[in-house]
């Protein structure tokens, strides 16, 4: 990139003066404010939910000593499991993960600016804060949390290498002891490699191996708070995301609620690079082939798993997403810049206050309200679709087209991010989650156990019952509650063991949010977030009578 | 459909990741190595699949077979940076890439709308190889446990059943689903793979200049190899329509297709004619089509693939191509192996390659590796005689590293194979008769002798010497080897007696063709006619393999009944393979000529082709009744509406019974109640519905077919004394007395589970069955069917 000076905004000092802020430092600015505080967000109010939930009862349990086939040694575990030594919250795990990932974005990014430009990255860096599966991996504790962050940087590092190898060692380490996102772009670049015959030093190679070995053994004894046998997470984390309950819609079904604006974006920009390409009259620059071969095996991954319940390859997807339509904003912007928004303005007004129409006569609809029309909505919708079809068909407005699709993609991504940021009681990316109920059962368990026996639990709940059960001394996992069991937690519906009443009460906890099923579902979805339906899995709660 | 899909889309996905490395070997072939990039592609990742299951670095589940397929991208990029010239090799072959890509869509669509007619995982042996590809699949642990026999290893030759499920995971279907696509996968394989080789024969035969013989060629490769059958199929379809003139048929050994005369009963046909239809009706009477020789099994690919036994020998098909192509690849080399000089990169990955390739052989089909190791063998080391004759010790040796790494590469499957097989012995049986080695390997043998002798004549130059010694030591010394053996056992003059002269006949006409094929090679490559040397040497393998047949055996657990059954069945398999690929060969040479004598020479090879085509014409609508019926894909699905019961159960294993936990079900044995107790009234297990669940859901059982068992693991005091015991304890469980009984024997067992089902009521009588919801806890209850588990208690720490 031409070294230029940078644009400037004067800040008026008063008596003093004025100082000159560079463009780029108030957005960067800007872009870690907003970053900040979503992640924050994400924190404070996410309910522990889907990977986090899996992934913390797996930390839970090898904090607590127990057998956990969740407990894979990646590093997010051993920290969450670390920070149980002092309090048994998942928001410590969650500010220390997302400090971490955002440190080393920064580090990634501050790489990445130099081959990238201030420009496209800034974009990039918006729509990574601004998603909302992006928001959702980086504020909670899952395993998975630190994936975007070092992939980021590995995918620096191969755009623009080091000058010395000795920081291979810790990234390799970090590439072992991660989620499977920075392993597999570690495969497509080191088969990027190889595929044009340029083989790895073999200093940077014996240092990433010794880094990757060190990184597995560390896995592998658990660091130190179980251990596994050999185990390589990544590689662990990745068959989970096929098998594992991380959500309860399928990927495809939450990609295409929550993140399709993105994704369509990288995807009309990796299309936008591709022909130039094809055409041979734009060649793109190696980060952009590379970025193009990353959103690739994502883009594999999330086929290939469309139908599983995780929606961790969505991310694989964004991040490369995010830095292809980066990219394609300058260009996008001068091509907006040319448009003749004399002529555009009257019809794309037009098409807003259409869309606005739609939108009401379709909320309407969906709420079953008098007002309501899906015929009108259809017809203003297609309205709307003929005045931006006109607009494209005239050269000096077609750029001016493009502002629909992006002010609607924008519409979307804040509203998503919002949600995930913010979310309601039945939110779909936070499913399963578990429920507040949980501690509540527990404090009951406990009290009522206190002095005259143990917490039994059927053998189906054991899994449900590790992060709420927490501190809860030693389970008894029975099918038969014996005779100096106190209290028994069964799956609801379950026949009260000989000697025990049932206390009554909706007992779960776990709730299950699926995605919306139908058109009128995801409008009223969107118009409201409290009457989503969702499900708990009923728990039955059984008690000895004191005699 | 979306199954049909996915299951495509993975395999041509194979085949692309792997395609660079197939360039890199296959850099003479037409095409590129295309269309034996699949075979090469599975081959690879199944490896390390394999090797990185048992060293538990890849997990279980659908994520390994992805990263399993993800490494081979890895490799696929190396091999594409070895390339020297990799963009002009790409540009070349691209047309060709594409063209396979057509004819494996082509022929993978076509084998599946045939099975979707017959998808049923039942009878025969099938049961057995939904086990072993459910084993692959579901096994927690690797090596992979035997379902048949919890806490054992598999001890079989597993390999095809693990590609299969590597596919079958990747594209996330069931593997009642990835049975049936594993079929259609390997069907479209053998296609593209016996175009590949049979093209580039016949560019070698044309010198490299193209022509529409060398589709030609293709086109015979696949019509010779996968779809001409038996001769007898012509007879069938006559007698069916009454028509059976008994001087014929007595002729060519066909006594048991004439219809009854008076007062006889066996061997013959109540009624003269027995079709309802213009083909035979009759159930499955293409059967008959592999048992002509008698006491033996001679099979050959349609039938395979008519039959749907996702079997060893019929998965080493694409594989066995492939190390055709390979011989065939090292035969046109001008360095086929190291000799001086440094090892360059390039080189050094093709060895690995080879070396892995030709491990798996043995691992894909035990039977196989002999065979082809030695094809590859002679042609590499042939080739350097031919080239620079002071290097053959030194390519020698290299190649017994290559084999070697082999061996050490599939490890952990040696450690825990143990082989039925106890020696090569004599066969001092009645000898074929001729009519029957007509019938069965007429087509392809004729095909294969003329093609040999039409390009013979291309070698009319070569000094006749060392082709003559060649041709008498072919001739002579397994003969020599044979006689000295009987003589050594003292059976000399038995042996002689009881091969008749018919058999004699046979061994001749095997011989003599082994023979003069054997020279034909050896003077071809002497005058440089490498192509021509090869389809020669294809040939006199075939027609060896027969020879050798006709007099040695692999002694087994069938050495008392039928001594030779597979000896002939597994080496006639491999000879039909090269015989089609020689005969594929002939044909471009015959085509190619514009002399009228050879094209009418070919004519009886032709017209026996022809009539072999008669085999899959008719047994087609036969297997199928006429296209009729309802299609599906998946195999157990016929289990909903046949037996209801089954079917619930199947679905309850699956959702509640995790991969590795032991389910005990009926042994298979029969009993009843008698007035001292249970009694045994058959102890029949084998092709029965024992071992149902295990085989359906890969979830472990304490005892299967116990025939099976032996000959997968010896017939030895110790093994009997194992699976009589596990049968007693399995049975133990039904027929217990009381609970702590039945509880004790579970524990024994290390059984999680236990099914009571519509087999189970069939098989112990009801009133002596326990009540096993009285101490079990009851998982799954429709009335029909039960499934119980052992009651769970441990301890789980909270903090």
């Amino acid at each position: 990139m031409p070294m230029t000076r940078p644009a400037s905004l004067a800040v008026d000092l008063g008596d003093e003066g004025s100082i000159a802020v560079p463009l780029p430092v108030l957005g960067w600015a800007s872009v870690a404010a907003l970053y900040a505080a979503v992640r924050l967000a994400v924190a404070l109010n996410a309910p522990v939910a889907g990977a986090e939930l899996w992934s913390l009862s797996g930390a839970w349990a090898a904090h607590a000593g127990a057998d956990d086939a969740r407990f894979t040694g990646a590093l997010a575990q051993a920290i969450a499991a670390a920070t149980f030594a002092f309090t048994d919250s998942a928001l410590p795990a969650r500010l220390v993960l997302a400090l971490l990932g955002s440190v080393v974005l920064a580090v990634a990014a501050a790489r990445l600016r130099a081959v990238v430009g201030d420009g496209p990255l800034l974009v990039a860096a918006a729509l990574v804060a601004l998603d909302p599966f992006l928001a959702a991996s980086g504020g909670t504790a899952s395993s998975l949390a630190l994936d975007v962050p070092v992939a980021l940087l590995l995918f620096a590092v191969a755009v623009r290498p080091l000058a010395t190898a000795w920081p291979w060692p810790v990234l390799a380490a970090a590439i072992a002891v991660c989620g499977p996102l920075p392993f597999l772009l570690a495969l497509v670049l080191l088969a990027a490699r190889l595929a044009v015959a340029q083989y790895p030093r073999p200093l940077t190679a014996a240092l990433a191996a010794v880094g990757a070995i060190a990184g597995i053994a560390a896995a592998s004894v658990g660091f130190g708070f179980r251990t596994l046998g050999l185990a390589v997470p990544p590689v662990d984390l990745f068959a989970a995301s096929f098998d594992a309950e991380w959500s309860t819609g399928t990927a495809a079904e939450l990609a295409l609620l929550y993140g399709w604006p993105l994704l369509a974006a990288g995807g009309a920009s990796a299309g936008w690079v591709i022909a130039g390409w094809a055409r041979g009259a734009d060649v793109p620059q190696g980060w952009q082939r590379l970025g193009l071969s990353w959103g690739g095996i994502g883009l594999v991954w999330l086929i290939a798993g469309a139908g599983s319940h995780a929606w961790a390859p969505v991310p694989a997807v964004s991040m490369p997403a995010a830095l292809l339509a980066g990219a394609a904003a300058p260009r996008l912007w001068e091509r907006l810049r040319s448009s003749a928004w004399r002529l555009a303005a009257p019809p794309l007004a037009a098409i807003a206050v259409m869309a606005a129409s739609a939108g009401l006569f379709a909320f309407g609809w969906a709420f079953g309200r008098p007002n309501g029309s899906a015929l009108l909505a259809i017809l203003l919708v297609g309205g709307a679709g003929a005045m931006a079809a006109l607009l494209a068909a005239s050269r000096p407005t077609r750029p001016a087209t493009f502002l629909v699709p992006l002010a609607f993609g924008f519409l979307w991504l804040v509203a998503m991010t919002g949600r995930a940021a913010s979310p309601g009681p039945a939110e779909p990316v936070y499913s399963p989650a578990a429920t507040a109920q949980g501690r509540v059962i527990r404090a009951a368990a406990i009290e009522l156990a206190d002095g005259r026996g143990r917490i039994a639990v059927h053998p189906d709940l054991v899994d449900d019952v590790t992060w709420p059960l927490r501190r809860s001394g030693t389970l008894l996992v029975t099918d038969r509650p014996p005779a100096d069991a106190a209290v028994f937690l069964a799956p609801g519906g379950t026949t009260a063991p000989e000697g025990y009443l049932e206390l009554e009460g909706p007992w779960a906890f776990l709730r299950l949010t699926g995605p919306p099923e139908s058109v009128r579902g995801v409008l009223r979805w969107l118009a409201s977030r409290n009457v989503h339906p969702s499900r708990d899995e009923p728990v039955a709660m059984f008690a000895r009578p004191t005699p | 459909m979306a199954d049909v899909l996915a299951f495509w889309a993975v395999a041509v996905g194979t085949a692309a990741l792997a395609f660079p490395i197939a360039q890199l070997i296959f850099r003479r072939f037409p095409d590129g190595g295309a269309g034996i990039a699949l075979p090469l592609g599975l081959m690879l990742s199944g490896w390390s699949y394999f090797l990185l299951r048992v060293t538990s670095l890849l997990p279980f589940g659908r994520g390994g077979a992805l990263v399993a397929l993800a490494l081979l991208g890895l490799a696929g990029a190396a091999a594409w940076g070895l390339k020297r010239r990799a963009r002009s090799d790409s540009r070349r072959s691209a047309g060709a890439a594409w063209a396979m890509l057509a004819l494996f869509t082509s022929a993978f669509l076509a084998y599946t709308a045939f099975r979707s007619y017959v998808p049923e995982i039942q009878g025969t042996e099938q049961p057995m190889d939904l086990l072993y590809l459910n084993a692959a699949v579901a096994s927690p642990s690797y090596p992979p446990e035997d379902p048949w026999l919890a806490g054992y290893s598999a001890s079989y030759y597993y390999f095809g059943y693990l590609q299969v499920g590597l596919l079958t995971q990747a594209a996330g279907v069931p593997s009642s689903v990835g049975y049936n696509l594993g079929l259609s996968v390997v069907f479209g394989a053998v296609v593209t793979g016996a175009v590949s080789v049979a093209v580039a024969l016949a560019r070698g035969l044309r010198g490299g200049r193209r022509g529409w013989t060398i589709a030609a060629a293709g086109f015979a490769a696949v019509l010779l190899l996968l779809f001409v059958g038996s001769l007898t199929a012509p007879f069938e379809l006559a007698a069916a329509h009454g028509q059976s003139p008994s001087g014929l048929f007595r002729a060519f050994g066909l006594e048991w297709l004439l219809p009854c005369a008076p007062g006889q009963t066996e061997r013959c046909y109540p009624d003269a004619a027995r079709t309802s239809a213009w083909y035979p009706t009759e159930f499955w009477w293409w059967w008959r089509g592999t048992r002509v020789i008698p006491s033996t099994i001679t099979e050959f690919p349609f039938f395979s693939f008519l039959l749907g036994d996702l079997h060893p020998h019929l998965m080493a098909l694409p594989a066995n191509l492939l190390a055709v192509a390979l011989a065939l690849a090292c035969w046109r080399s001008r360095r086929p192996l190291p000799t001086r000089g440094s090892l360059p990169p390039a080189e050094g990955f093709r060895l690995a390659v080879t070396a892995i390739l030709l491990g798996g052989l043995a691992f894909l089909n035990a039977w196989d590796v002999i065979t082809f190791v030695l094809l590859v063998g002679a042609a590499a080391v042939g080739r350097t005689l031919s080239l620079r004759p002071r290097d053959v010790p030194l390519a020698a040796a290299w190649f017994l590293v290559v084999v070697g790494a082999g061996v050490l590469a599939y490890l952990p499957w040696w450690l825990d194979f143990r082989s039925q097989a106890s020696g090569l012995q004599p066969y001092v049986g009645p000898g074929t008769r001729p009519a029957h080695a007509l019938l069965q390997f007429g087509p392809v043998g004729i095909a294969a002798l003329t093609g040999t002798i039409v390009l013979a004549a291309r070698g009319r130059d070569a000094p006749i010497r060392g082709a003559f010694a060649v041709g008498l030591a072919v001739l002579v010394l397994p003969l020599a080897v044979w006689a000295l053996f009987t003589l050594v056992r003292g059976d000399f003059e038995t042996a002689i007696r009881a091969r008749t002269t018919g058999g004699f006949v046979t061994l001749g006409a095997f011989a003599y063709g082994a023979a003069v094929s054997a020279m034909a090679a050896v003077a071809l490559s002497r005058v440089g006619r490498t192509a021509e040397a090869a389809v020669a040497a294809l040939a006199a393998g075939g027609l060896l393999l027969l020879y050798g047949a006709e007099l040695f055996y692999i002694r087994d657990v069938f050495a008392g009944s039928a001594p030779r059954m597979n000896t002939v069945f597994k080496l006639s398999y491999q000879a039909w393979l090269l015989l089609s690929l020689a005969g594929a060969g002939g044909a471009a040479a015959v085509l190619a000529s514009r002399r009228p004598a050879l094209r009418l020479a070919a004519a009886p090879a032709a017209l026996l082709a022809v009539v072999g085509l008669v085999y899959p014409v008719t047994s087609l609508p036969n297997r199928t009744d006429g296209f009729a019926g309802p299609t599906a894909i998946d195999g157990l699905a016929f289990l909903a509406e046949a037996s209801p019961g089954e079917w619930a159960l199947l679905q309850a294993i699956r959702n509640y019974v995790p991969p590795g936990a032991v389910v005990v079900e009926a042994t298979g044995r029969t009993w009843r109640k008698g007035n001292a107790g249970p009694e045994l009234v058959s102890a029949n297990v084998d092709y029965t519905d024992a071992g149902r669940i295990a085989a359906r859901t890969g979830r472990p059982t304490p005892i299967g077919w116990y025939f099976h068992e032996l000959q997968w693991r010896g017939d030895s005091q110790a093994n009997h004394r194992l699976l009589s015991a596990r049968q007693e304890l399995v049975d133990g469980v039904y027929l217990a007395p009381d609970a702590a009984t039945a509880l004790d024997r579970l524990r024994r067992l290390r059984a999680e589970y236990v099914v009571v089902g519509p087999v189970e009521r069939s098989r112990y009588p009801a009133d002596l069955m326990p009540r096993f919801g009285e101490f079990l806890v009851t998982v799954y209850d429709d009335g029909i069917v039960q499934l119980y588990r052992l009651p769970v208690e441990r301890e789980l720490p909270t903090s």
